[in-house]
C-alpha cells in the first residue's frame, strides 16, 4: 500500500485521537469506489501474496494477532476459522455478515459504499484461507445503493481475474455474490442468516447440533464474519499478526471503529485503537462534549443490545482498580467487567433530558418488531415488555408493573435458540435495575392489585379440575 | 401478471448465483419483482415459487416475514421514517408526523399491523420502519432508495419535492 | 469422591442410567422415567428437535457438583457422566413462567375444548403448576375463526401455540409444505396454502399434523384427541402394501377416529388419509349383514347362514361329481389375512383338490414374484423400507409412492429432499418428478428397452462390479453378449428418451455406494413384465446392489396383503411355502400333512379361469373379496365369463359389480372386524387385531373357510388366529419362527427362523437359489399396438390415485368422495388442442373393447399421444376399453398399454 499521506474532505478529517485502518479512506479526498482508484492505492497487493501463502500460516497470522469479531460477540476470529472439523470433504462457504442491524451500528455503511475492494480484497484473503469457493456477502435492505455499489465493485474485480476462475493466475477459485436481506433484525444472527440464505424463514437454528463451521449453509462448513472483521484480515497480513497484535491493548487488538450517536456535539464514527480511549475521551475528545447544558445521564456502550452504563456508576475491576464511566476503556474486557458488552461499537449518550421509560419502551418496541417467533419466550415476552412499558409512559402503569417488567424479561434472557433472548432482555433488566426509582416514579400506586387477570384466574381453575 | 422480458433476464441471471440450491433465490426474485411491480402481489408469490420450483407457500411464509417485502401496494414515492432509539432520541416520532400531514397520510392508520400509509392521491406513502443504521446522522430517512440524514421535520416538503 | 462412570452413563437427578451415543437428554429421560417426566410443548417423538418453547429446560453440569448450566434437553446430547437436574427450582420457575406466557394467548374453555383431558399444553400447565396468569390486557388471537372447510381436517387457531409442531410434521414427515408461518414475532400464524382454508389448500389429509397438535388447534372431524374413546387397538392398515401400523379408538362397538402408533417401526407415526380417515366404510348402510341366494327369478333372496352353506355345499357337490374337482376355482383375496388366504387355499386344493386356485397378485405383481424368483430365487423385496434411510441412490420404475404408497412414497421424497439422487423411470411426470435428478419418460410399453440401454452404459462405463458379478452370479457372459448385440439409437427412437439422459442416469445408480431401486405396477403390467422385473435384478446384480442396507430390488406391492396370498399359496403353480405342485415329493409332503390327497394337475390362472368358464370347462368359482368385473381387463370378458359359470360364490362386504353376478353372497367383515396378519412389501408379517366385533350378521372371512371346510366333512378348528398361524408355521419355512406372541406389535420380517429370528434383507451371503441369475431379453413391441394401433393411435396407460383405492368399494363410501368423486382422463394440451378438447370436458374413450365417457383434464404431465386414467369408479368403468394382453410368463394384464382413441362429447 502506498503510504502518501491521505487528505480527507473538507470538514470531514479524522480526529486526532483516531487511529484510520479500516476507515483511511472513508470520507478521502479524490477517493471514489473504483477498483483503479484501490489500485492506485496498492489495492490488492495482500490478496495477490496471501494466494502464494499456506493456508495454515493466514490463519496463525489471523490467531496471533488477536482480531475479535467486530459484529458483536468479539469472538476471535482465527479460533473461529478453526473450527471448520479438519476432515471435512464437503465445500466450506465464507458469508460476510453486512446485515448491520445493531441499533446504534453504522460503521459497515461507510466500509460497504466507500470502500468495497477492501471488503473484496479481505474476502478473498479470508476464502483462500478457509478453503471456500463460494462467498456471499449478506447486505441489509435498506443500503440498496451498497448493494449497487458492491456488486458493481465485484464485478470489477471479476473483470480484473481477481475473482473467478483461478484468481491471480492460481489454481484458486472464488466467486462472490451479493445477497440482500429484507428488513430482518435476525439475520444479523449467523443462523438466521444462513437460513435466509437458504431461501427459508430465518429462524436461528438450535446449537447443537448446527454449528456453522461444522453444519451451516447447505449443511456445510461455512465461516461467517462481519465486514469490518473481515477488512482487518487484509491489514494483518499487511503488517503480520504479531505486529498488528501491539495495535491496542493486549486481548483487545487492533482498532476498531466506535460510531456514536445520541446526546453528544458531534456523533459519527471514529476509528480508534482498542482499549486506548476512554469512554470520556470519545465523548469529550472525539465528540465534542455533551450538549450545552446538559449533564451525561446514561449509555449504551455496545449497540442497543448491550446494558446500559448510569452515568454516576463506578466499577470495581477484579485487579483492584475503580473506574468511573468516564474512565472505562473502549475495549472488549473492560466494558465486559463493568457489566456490559462493547458489541457492535455502537456508543449511543443519553443525557439529563431523556426520560429512561421513554427509551426502553422504544427499544421494547424495536425488539417485538424484530422477534422472529420462533421460540415461546421471546415471542410471547417480547410483546409483553413493550406492553407494560407502554403502560409505564402512559401513565397507566402500577409500580408493581415495573418489577413485572424486569420478570418478563428475566423470562426470555437465556430461554431462547439464539441470543435474540438476551439482546431483548438486557437493555430491559439493566434500565429497570438502575433506574427503578425514575421508572417507578411514572406509575401510580393506587393502580396496584390489578395484576391478576380475573378471567384467566377462573379458567386455569377449570383447567386444574 | 407480465414479467418482462429483460426483467426476467435479470431474474434468471440472479438464479445463477445460488449453485447449489435454486430456493436460495427467493429473496433476489422477491426483489426484483418489487423493484418492478413496487410491491409483491399474490402472483408474484406463485410466479416465484413456480420459478423456482417452489410451493407457493415457501414464497409465502418468507415474503410475510420480511417488512422488507411491501404486500400492499405503495404510493408512487415510498418514505421509510426510522423509528428507532437514536433517531427517535433526534425527533423522528415528530419527523413521521411531518411526513404525513405534508403528503396527507392519516398518521393513526400507520401501525404495527399496518405499517404503510398511502395518501389518498397515492402520490406517497409513509413507513415507519426499525433501525436505518444511521444513527450518527439522525433523523434520517430513506425516500425510495435514497437516505437522507439530519431531516428537518420543518423541512420535509423540501425532501418530497425532490420527488414529484 | 470419584465415580466409576462408563462411557454410556449418565445421572439422572442423581441416578445413572445408561444412554446411546446420539440421544438427546429428553431422548435419555422419556426412556427411562416415562415421556412428560421432562414436560415440552414444541417437541414431539415423530419429529426432529426444535428447541423454540424452552418448556424441556433442565440443569446440566458436566460433572458431578460442577457448575450447572440450564439447557434445552431436547436439543442438547447426553454426555458421558453428565448430570442433569429435571426439577431444580430454577427449571419449575422457568417452566411455569413461560406456560403462563403462552396462557395469556390461549382461551380458557378447556372443559368445553375437544381436547379436554388429553392436551398437551393442559397436561403441562397442571404439571407445571399454574394458578394464576398475572398478565392483564395483553394482546391475544382469540378471535381467529375456526376452519370446518374440509371432509377431515379442521383446525381452530385461537389455539395454536405457535410450536410449529405442524409445519414440521407437514415437511418433516408427509414432506407437503402444505402448512407455513406467515408473519413474524408475536403476529405469526399458522397458513395452509396461500393463506387459505384446508379444503383449498393442495393439503393431502394425511393428517399428520393434527396428530402432531399439542392442542386442538388442527384437528380432524373424527376427533381424534378427544378422551372419548373407552379402548385402543392396534391394528395394520388394508389399503396398500405398506403396511401401516393403526390405532383405532373405539367405544362400545364403534370406531371414532383413527391414529398412528409414534412407535411403529414401519409408519412412525404417519399414515395416509386412507388409513387413517377411510374408516367409515366399516358401518356403512351398504354393508352386506344376511348371506343372499340368487332366486330362480333371479332376485337375491336373504337367508340364513346355514341355508346359504347348504346351498353351496350341494351345488359345488354336484358340480363336482358331475365334472370333476378341475371345474371348480377360487380366487382368493390379497385384502384378507395370511390365514385366510392360507385356509382358501387350503379348501380348493385339499378339499374341492384342485388347484385352480388365484388371487388377485395375478393383475398386479406376479411378474415380480415370477421374476424374482428367477433372478434371485425370491419372490419378494430384497430389502426394508427402513434402508431408505441409508441408500444414496433410489430409482423408481413404474410406481407413483406419494400416491399410490404414500408413507412409504412420503419416506422417499424426504430422503430425496435430503439429498439422495433419484431417477424416475415413468411415462408420466409423476408427483416426485419435480424433485428427481432424472427423469427419464419413456414410451408406455418399452421399459425393457430402456433398462437395456441402462445396462449396456453401466457396462459400457466400465461400472460393472466384476468382483460380485464372479463370486455371487451366474450367466453373466450371455447377458453380456446381449447386452453388446444392442442397437443404442434404435432404442433410443423405440423408448423416446435422449440416450445421453439414459446414459447420466445409468452413471448415477451404477457409480452409487448403494443404489436402491423400487418398482410397481408400471413394470409387471405389461407384456414383458416379468422380464422386466428380471432386467431391473440384472441392474442390481451388475452393479452389486444386493445383499446390503439401502440396495436391492424392492417392489411397492399394491394390496395391502398381496405378499401374503403368494406366501400362502393362492396361486395355481405354487402352494403354501411356493413349493411347486408338479413336483411329486411336494404333493407327496402335503397329502401327509392334511391327509387328504393332493392334486397334480396343473391350475389355471385367474384369466384361463374366465376362458375355461366360457369354454364351459369351469362350472363353479368362488370368490373371496375380488371384484373382478370392475377391476380385471376387458370388462366384456369378464361379464361373459361370469354369466357363463353355473355357480359362483362371492364372499364380500358391499355389492360389488361382481357380486350382482353370483349365486351366493357371503357377507363377510372388514379388516376392522377381524383377527390375523398381513405381510407388507418389505416381507413384514404383522398383526391384525379386530377393532370392533364384526358387524350383525357378517362373518369373518376365515371363519367362513372354516365353517365351510368342516361343511365338506373335512376336520377343521374354528378360526382363530393363533391357531391357523400356527398350522402355516409348520408347512410354510420361511413362517417357521413366526408365532402370534412373537410377532409382537412391530411384526416380523420373513424369512422367520426358529425363536423368532427375522431377516431385514435377503441375498447377503448367497442368493436364494444359489447363484444370482442374469437374463438377456430383447424389447417387443405389444401386440395390443401392433395389432390395433393404427386404428387406435393414442397409448392409454392406467393407474390409481392417492384418495382412493381399487376398485372404490371401500373408499368411496368415506369423506374421500367428497375430495376426488370420478376418474379423469389425462390429455397433453397439443393433444387436446387437435381435438378442440378443455379440461372439464366430456370425452369418449374407444378401444377394439369399447368405450367409456370420461372428464378431461388437460395436462402436460403426459406426453402427446400418451392418456392416462385410473378405475376407482363404477361409474366410468375403464376396464370397457382395457384388452387381454398380458405378461407372457404369468398372465398379468397388461393394464399399461391399451391403443385407444378420444373424441369429445360435450
Amino acid at each position: 500500500m502506498a503510504s502518501n499521506p491521505v487528505e480527507y474532505l473538507p470538514g470531514k478529517q479524522p480526529h486526532p485521537r483516531e487511529h484510520r485502518m479500516i476507515f483511511r479512506n472513508v470520507d478521502r479526498a479524490g477517493w471514489d469506489a473504483s477498483i483503479d482508484t484501490y489500485l492506485n492505492d496498492g489495492g490488492y497487493e495482500m490478496a495477490k501474496k496471501a494466494l502464494k501463502m499456506e493456508r495454515q500460516d493466514i490463519i496463525n497470522e489471523v490467531k496471533a494477532s488477536g482480531l475479535r469479531g467486530r459484529g458483536g460477540a468479539g469472538f476471535p476470529t482465527g479460533v473461529k476459522w478453526g473450527f471448520i472439523p479438519p476432515t471435512n470433504t464437503k465445500p466450506v462457504y465464507l458469508i460476510c455478515n453486512a446485515d448491520e442491524s445493531e441499533p446504534g451500528t453504522f460503521k459497515d455503511r461507510y466500509i460497504l459504499h466507500q470502500d468495497p475492494h477492501q471488503l473484496i480484497e479481505g474476502m478473498i484473503i479470508s476464502a483462500f484461507a478457509v478453503k471456500a469457493n463460494l462467498a456471499y456477502i449478506y447486505i441489509r435492505e435498506e443500503f440498496p445503493h451498497a448493494a449497487t455499489i458492491v456488486e458493481k465493485a465485484i464485478a470489477e474485480a471479476k473483470n480484473k481475474g481477481f475473482l473467478g476462475k483461478a484468481i491471480f493466475g492460481s489454481d484458486f477459485d472464488l466467486e462472490i455474490y451479493v445477497h440482500r436481506g429484507a428488513g430482518a433484525y435476525i439475520c444479523g444472527e449467523e443462523t438466521g442468516l444462513i437460513e435466509s440464505l437458504e431461501g427459508k424463514r430465518p429462524y436461528p437454528r438450535i446449537k447443537p447440533p448446527y454449528f456453522p463451521a461444522a453444519l451451516g449453509l447447505y449443511m456445510s462448513p461455512t465461516i461467517v464474519n462481519n465486514v469490518e472483521s473481515l477488512c482487518h484480515v487484509k491489514h494483518i497480513l499487511q503488517m503480520g499478526g504479531a505486529e498488528y497484535a501491539k495495535l491496542g491493548t493486549p486481548n483487545n487488538t487492533g482498532t476498531r471503529i466506535l460510531c456514536v450517536s445520541g446526546d453528544v456535539q458531534k456523533p459519527g464514527y471514529y476509528e480508534v485503537q482498542v482499549g486506548k480511549v476512554t469512554m470520556g475521551e470519545v465523548i469529550n475528545d472525539l465528540c465534542g462534549g455533551l450538549k450545552p447544558g446538559r449533564t451525561l445521564k446514561a449509555i449504551i456502550p455496545g449497540g442497543s443490545s448491550a446494558k446500559v452504563l448510569k452515568a454516576d456508576e463506578t466499577y470495581k475491576l477484579k485487579d483492584g482498580r475503580e473506574l468511573t464511566i468516564w474512565d472505562i476503556p473502549m475495549d472488549f474486557d473492560t466494558m465486559a467487567a463493568c457489566g456490559s458488552m462493547a458489541g457492535s461499537g455502537g456508543v449511543m449518550i443519553m443525557d439529563d433530558s431523556r426520560s429512561m421509560a421513554w427509551v426502553i419502551n422504544n427499544l421494547n418496541k424495536f425488539y417485538q418488531h424484530e422477534s422472529c417467533g420462533q421460540c415461546t419466550p421471546c415471542r410471547e415476552g417480547s410483546p409483553w415488555m413493550a406492553k407494560i412499558s407502554d403502560r409505564i409512559i402512559a401513565g397507566n402503569a402500577s409500580p408493581d408493573d415495573v418489577d413485572m417488567l424486569e420478570q418478563v424479561a428475566n423470562q426470555i434472557e437465556g430461554k431462547t435458540i439464539c441470543a435474540f433472548g438476551e439482546a431483548a432482555s438486557w437493555p430491559t433488566q439493566s434500565f429497570v435495575r438502575k433506574f427503578r426509582d425514575e421508572i417507578k416514579s411514572m406509575t401510580k400506586a393506587d393502580l396496584a392489585g390489578r395484576i391478576v387477570n380475573e378471567e384467566t384466574k377462573l379458567a386455569v381453575a377449570g383447567l386444574e379440575a | 401478471m407480465e414479467v418482462p422480458a429483460d426483467l426476467e433476464a435479470r431474474i434468471d441471471e440472479a438464479i445463477t448465483h445460488y449453485p447449489v440450491s435454486r430456493r436460495s433465490a427467493v429473496l433476489p426474485v422477491l426483489h426484483l419483482l418489487q423493484h418492478h411491480f413496487r410491491y409483491i402481489t399474490e402472483e408474484s408469490v406463485a410466479w416465484t415459487a413456480a420459478k423456482l420450483g417452489l410451493e407457493p407457500i415457501q414464497v409465502l411464509e418468507v415474503v410475510t416475514f420480511y417488512p422488507g417485502f411491501r404486500q400492499t401496494a405503495p404510493g408512487k414515492v415510498h418514505v421509510r421514517v426510522c423509528r428507532t432509539l437514536a433517531c427517535a432520541m433526534a425527533g423522528s416520532y415528530e419527523l413521521l408526523e411531518k411526513f404525513c400531514q405534508a403528503s396527507g397520510i392519516d398518521r393513526e392508520a400507520i401501525n404495527h399491523h399496518h405499517p404503510i400509509g398511502v395518501s389518498p392521491d397515492g402520490k406517497y406513502s409513509i413507513e415507519f420502519v426499525e433501525c436505518l443504521a444511521s444513527c450518527g446522522t439522525a433523523p434520517v430517512c430513506l425516500v425510495e432508495d435514497d437516505l437522507h440524514e439530519k431531516v428537518d421535520p420543518a423541512a420535509v416538503d423540501k425532501v418530497l419535492a425532490q420527488y414529484s | 469422591m470419584s465415580q466409576d462412570i462408563s462411557p454410556s452413563t449418565a445421572f439422572i437427578d442423581g441416578k445413572p442410567f445408561l444412554f446411546q451415543s446420539g440421544e438427546t437428554i429428553l431422548n435419555v429421560v422419556d426412556r427411562h422415567l416415562g415421556r412428560g417426566h421432562v414436560p415440552t410443548l414444541c417437541d414431539a417423538p415423530q419429529l426432529e428437535p426444535y428447541g423454540a418453547c424452552r418448556v424441556c429446560s433442565v440443569e446440566v453440569a458436566l460433572q458431578d457438583g460442577g457448575p450447572r448450566r440450564v439447557v434445552a434437553s431436547c436439543h442438547t446430547p447426553m454426555a458421558p457422566g453428565m448430570h442433569i437436574f429435571t426439577e431444580t427450582q430454577k427449571v419449575r420457575r422457568l417452566r411455569k413462567n413461560i406456560v403462563e406466557l403462552v396462557l395469556t394467548d390461549h382461551p380458557l374453555d378447556c372443559l368445553t375444548c375437544e381436547v379436554n383431558g388429553n392436551c398437551e399444553l393442559q397436561t403441562v400447565a397442571a404439571k407445571v403448576g399454574i394458578r394464576k396468569v398475572r398478565y392483564p390486557e395483553g394482546e391475544n388471537h382469540l378471535d381467529r375463526k375456526k376452519d370446518l372447510s374440509h371432509p377431515y381436517m379442521t383446525s381452530d387457531l385461537s389455539k395454536c401455540i405457535n410450536c410449529s409442531r405442524c409445519v414440521r410434521a407437514c415437511d418433516e414427515i408427509q414432506g407437503q409444505h402444505v402448512l407455513s408461518m406467515h408473519g413474524r414475532g408475536f403476529n405469526a400464524r399458522i397458513i395452509k396454502g396461500m393463506d387459505t382454508t384446508f379444503e383449498e389448500s393442495p393439503c393431502v389429509s394425511c393428517g399428520a399434523c393434527s396428530q402432531a397438535c399439542p392442542t386442538s388447534a388442527i384437528s380432524d372431524v373424527f376427533m381424534s384427541k378427544s378422551i372419548e374413546a373407552t379402548n385402543k387397538t392396534r391394528t395394520v392398515c388394508t389399503y396398500c402394501g405398506v403396511g401401516c401400523n393403526l390405532t383405532v379408538a373405539t367405544k362400545g362397538n364403534e370406531v371414532l377416529s383413527i391414529q398412528a402408533p409414534v412407535d411403529a417401526e414401519v409408519n412412525h407415526a404417519h399414515t395416509c388419509l386412507k388409513g387413517r380417515f377411510a374408516f367409515k366404510f366399516y358401518n356403512h348402510k351398504d354393508r352386506l349383514r344376511k348371506p343372499l341366494i340368487r332366486q330362480p327369478d333371479g332376485a337375491f333372496k336373504e337367508a340364513t347362514w346355514d341355508e346359504a352353506y347348504e346351498h353351496i355345499v350341494t351345488n359345488l357337490k354336484r358340480i363336482i361329481a358331475a365334472n370333476g374337482p378341475q371345474a371348480v376355482a377360487g380366487i382368493s383375496s390379497a385384502r384378507c389375512t395370511n390365514e385366510e388366504n392360507y385356509l382358501m387355499q387350503k379348501f380348493i386344493r385339499h378339499v374341492v383338490g384342485t388347484n385352480n386356485i388365484d388371487c388377485c397378485a395375478r393383475v398386479c405383481h406376479s411378474p415380480t414374484a415370477w421374476g424374482m424368483q428367477k433372478s434371485f430365487g425370491t419372490g419378494a423385496a430384497t430389502n426394508s423400507f427402513e434402508d431408505i434411510g441409508y441408500t444414496k441412490c433410489i430409482m423408481v420404475i413404474g410406481a407413483n409412492p406419494t400416491e399410490g404408497h404414500p408413507v412409504t412414497g412420503a419416506r422417499l421424497k424426504q430422503a430425496v429432499m435430503k439429498g439422495t439422487p433419484l431417477i424416475v423411470i415413468d411415462p408420466r411426470r409423476i408427483e416426485i418428478v419435480p424433485y428427481a435428478k432424472y427423469h427419464l419418460q419413456l414410451r408406455p410399453g418399452t421399459n425393457v428397452a430402456l433398462l437395456n440401454m441402462m445396462a449396456r452404459f453401466i457396462l459400457d462405463e466400465g461400472l460393472v462390479k466384476k468382483d460380485f458379478v464372479e463370486k455371487r452370479c451366474e450367466n453373466w457372459e450371455e447377458f453380456e453378449a446381449g447386452l453388446r448385440s444392442l442397437d443404442m439409437d434404435a432404442l433410443e427412437k423405440i423408448t423416446g428418451v435422449d440416450k445421453e439422459l439414459v446414459r447420466a442416469a445409468a452413471i448415477e445408480y451404477a457409480s452409487s455406494e448403494a443404489a436402491m431401486s423400487f418398482h410397481g405396477l408400471g413394470v409387471t403390467e405389461h407384456e414383458q413384465g416379468a422380464k422386466t422385473v428380471m432386467l431391473i435384478s440384472n441392474l442390481a446384480m451388475m452393479t452389486g446392489n444386493i445383499g446390503r442396507p439401502g440396495v436391492g430390488v424392492n417392489p411397492l406391492r399394491g394390496q395391502n396383503n398381496v405378499q401374503g396370498a403368494a406366501d400362502m399359496g393362492c396361486q395355481p403353480h405354487q402352494g403354501a411355502g411356493y413349493f411347486e405342485m408338479n413336483d411329486i415329493q411336494v404333493q407327496k409332503r402335503y397329502s401327509e400333512f392334511y391327509g387328504t390327497n393332493t392334486p397334480s394337475e396343473p391350475g389355471w390362472k385367474i384369466p384361463q379361469m374366465f376362458d375355461n368358464a366360457i369354454a364351459g370347462n369351469l362350472k363353479a368359482l368362488w370368490l373371496m373379496g375380488e371384484d373382478v368385473v370392475q377391476t380385471d381387463p376387458d370388462a366384456h370378458h369378464v361379464r361373459h365369463a361370469m354369466d357363463s359359470l353355473e355357480f359362483l360364490v362371492v364372499q364380500e362386504i358391499f355389492m360389488t359389480e361382481t357380486a350382482k353376478y353370483a349365486d351366493v353372497i357371503l357377507p363377510a367383515a372388514s379388516f376392522l372386524e377381524k383377527s390375523g396378519t398381513f405381510t407388507n412389501a418389505e416381507r413384514r408379517v404383522q398383526r391384525v387385531n379386530a377393532a370392533v366385533k364384526p358387524l350383525e350378521g357378517t362373518k369373518p372371512d376365515g371363519q367362513i373357510m372354516c365353517e365351510i371346510i368342516q361343511r365338506f366333512g373335512h376336520p377343521q378348528a374354528d378360526y382363530t388366529p393363533d391357531g391357523v398361524l400356527a398350522e402355516i408355521a409348520q408347512i410354510v419355512p420361511f413362517f417357521k419362527g413366526a408365532t402370534w406372541e412373537n410377532l409382537g406389535e412391530q411384526g416380523k420380517q420373513w424369512p422367520i427362523r426358529e425363536g423368532g429370528v427375522d431377516t431385514q434383507i435377503m441375498h447377503v451371503e448367497q442368493f436364494a437359489r444359489g447363484k444370482g441369475h442374469f437374463h438377456f431379453f430383447n424389447w417387443q413391441e405389444s401386440t395390443e399396438l401392433k395389432t390395433n394401433g393404427t386404428e387406435f393411435p393414442f397409448i392409454l396407460t392406467t393407474g390409481r390415485i392417492l384418495e382412493h383405492y381399487n376398485c372404490g368399494t371401500m373408499t368411496r363410501r368415506t369423506g374421500n368422495s367428497e375430495i376426488v368423486a370420478k376418474d379423469l382422463l389425462a390429455i397433453n394440451p397439443a393433444d387436446a388442442r387437435a381435438k378442440s378438447i378443455n379440461t372439464g370436458d366430456t370425452v369418449k374413450l374407444f378401444s377394439a373393447r369399447g368405450e367409456v365417457e370420461l372428464e378431461a383434464s388437460v395436462t402436460d404431465e403426459v406426453k402427446p399421444g400418451i392418456l392416462y386414467t385410473t378405475f376407482h369408479f363404477p361409474e366410468n368403468m375403464v376396464n370397457n376399453v382395457t384388452g387381454q394382453g398380458c405378461d407372457a410368463d404369468t398372465l398379468c394384464p397388461e393394464y399399461k398399454v391399451v391403443a385407444a382413441d378420444i373424441v369429445k362429447v360435450s
